[in-house]
């Protein structure tokens, strides 16, 4: 038996890869925002909007695609038989990493995903969050290497690992059937910006449903580069932004790379490698992206469920406490919610790899 | 030219965190192997993996019942 290529490991990141880019391009055209065709981030920030977590009336909505990622992963997840409930592995600080991670996502106004879609949409800014992004892992994985852990997860019952599932489906229910007026919803802005619901929801399953059989994730991709030399899931992003460029420049919608002028972005470049730090190194502290948080979550993980909701937290305090960024700038409230971002994961990083070994000492 | 692929023990794990431990506790108890990524076919959990001799399964398994290591799974196949 011959040694499997590289191809062969690797084809069904790129075609999530691809199936992600084309994916986002649909969603632009049908109605998402610009360069905005999946954003968890966004997504989830809307969806905090719509549960009236903040006010900020121009992004609340009940976003499908975010249920449909998690549907998408949870029927994958079945259909393998990978679906098992689990957790218990530092809820509390996973919903506090959870919440650092949105804040520094909506300085830069996007997570990963959507950082690789406005690179092959075009926007420089989004290099410069790359780099942040890249800073954010090799300063989590220096902590790693060291012995950080959030300790160990434990089996749990597959009813508490399909709770998150089921909740989210009967909300978006209750949301997209109008039988309660329970949710809100923008009127104009980026939350007004969406593609018909049901092509949404389908969109996310697919993306989840290979995204779940890929293992695709941002933070995982760039940690296996550095760790490993394996890039297959680098190659996935790349082929992410090669199809957003390719579509772009044939649906003739792409206007050059440039640093202004993009849509829903900004071109303070500190803040927008700040804030994706910040996301890089949460992101490998909690062992994903915001994708792969959605995606373990549906496959019956609790600690990726708190962890999403962690999330809903950050987005509904960015909001509230004017920390989003904007397409006008970051803002001065941001700029110390990051500083502090970076404080408190140093300071998680630190506890959970020393006063850990001092613990195992005793 | 590539090598012929050889039995080889895995073991994944829920946590990245699981997988850098087992790594330092293999380096104190002079267990040979490697982290390397995990194969998608085998785990949909943190993506790393720790690959071993299949001989030293029965130390592995000891380290886990001990409480030394937390591994989600041990499997062998070809790679």
């Amino acid at each position: 038996m011959k040694k499997r290529s590289w191809f062969q490991d690797n084809w069904l990141a790129l075609l999530t890869g691809l199936i992600v880019g084309a994916a986002a391009l649909l969603l632009a055209r049908l109605g998402n925002p610009g360069n905005m065709g999946f954003c968890i981030a966004c997504f989830e920030r809307d969806i905090a909007g719509a549960l009236g977590l903040h006010g900020a009336e121009a992004v609340q909505y009940f976003r499908p695609e975010i249920v449909g990622i998690v549907l998408g992963a949870l029927l994958a997840a079945l259909c393998f038989r990978e679906f098992r409930g689990k957790g218990g592995s530092s809820p509390l600080l996973r919903l506090i990493l959870g919440m650092l991670v949105m804040i520094g996502a909506l300085v830069f106004l996007g997570c990963p995903l959507r950082m690789v879609i406005r690179i092959g949409g075009g926007d420089l800014n989004a290099l410069v969050g790359l780099a942040g992004f890249i800073v954010g892992i090799l300063v989590g994985v220096v902590f790693l290497k060291k012995g950080f852990t959030l300790g160990r997860a434990y089996g749990q019952s597959k009813a508490e690992g399909a709770a998150f599932p089921a909740l989210l489906t009967l909300a978006f229910l209750l949301s997209v059937t109008g039988l309660v007026g329970l949710f809100r919803s923008s009127e104009s802005g980026p939350g007004s910006k969406r593609a018909l619901w049901y092509v949404a929801l389908l969109a996310g399953m697919a993306v989840g449903f290979l995204a779940q059989r890929s293992r695709f994730c941002m933070a995982g991709g760039i940690r296996n580069a550095v760790m490993f030399r394996d890039f297959g899931l680098v190659a996935a992003f790349g082929m992410v932004i090669l199809t957003v460029l390719v579509g772009n420049l044939l649906l003739g919608q792409f206007g050059g790379f440039a640093f202004e002028g993009q849509p829903v972005a900004h071109s303070d470049g500190l803040w927008n490698f700040l804030g994706m730090t910040v996301v890089g190194w949460g992101s490998v502290l909690l062992g994903g992206c915001p994708l792969r948080q959605l995606i373990l979550a549906g496959e019956g993980n609790t600690d990726s469920a708190v962890t999403v909701v962690g999330m809903l937290l950050g987005a509904a305090l960015s909001h509230n406490f004017k920390l989003a960024s904007s397409a006008d700038g970051s803002a001065p409230g941001g700029h110390t919610a990051v500083w502090a971002a970076l404080v408190i994961l140093l300071l998680i990083s630190l506890v959970c790899t020393f006063a850990k070994k001092k613990e195992g000492t005793k | 030219m590539p090598r012929e692929p050889r039995l080889t023990l895995v073991l994944t794990f829920d946590t990245t965190a699981a997988a850098m431990e087992t790594e330092r506790v293999c380096a104190a108890e002079a267990i040979p192997g490697r982290l390397f990524p995990a194969p998608r076919q085998l785990s949909s959990d943190c993506g790393i993996a720790w690959a071993s001799e299949p001989s030293q399964r029965p130390r592995l398994e000891a380290l886990a019942a001990a409480g030394a290591i937390f591994p989600a799974a041990f499997r062998e196949l070809r790679l």
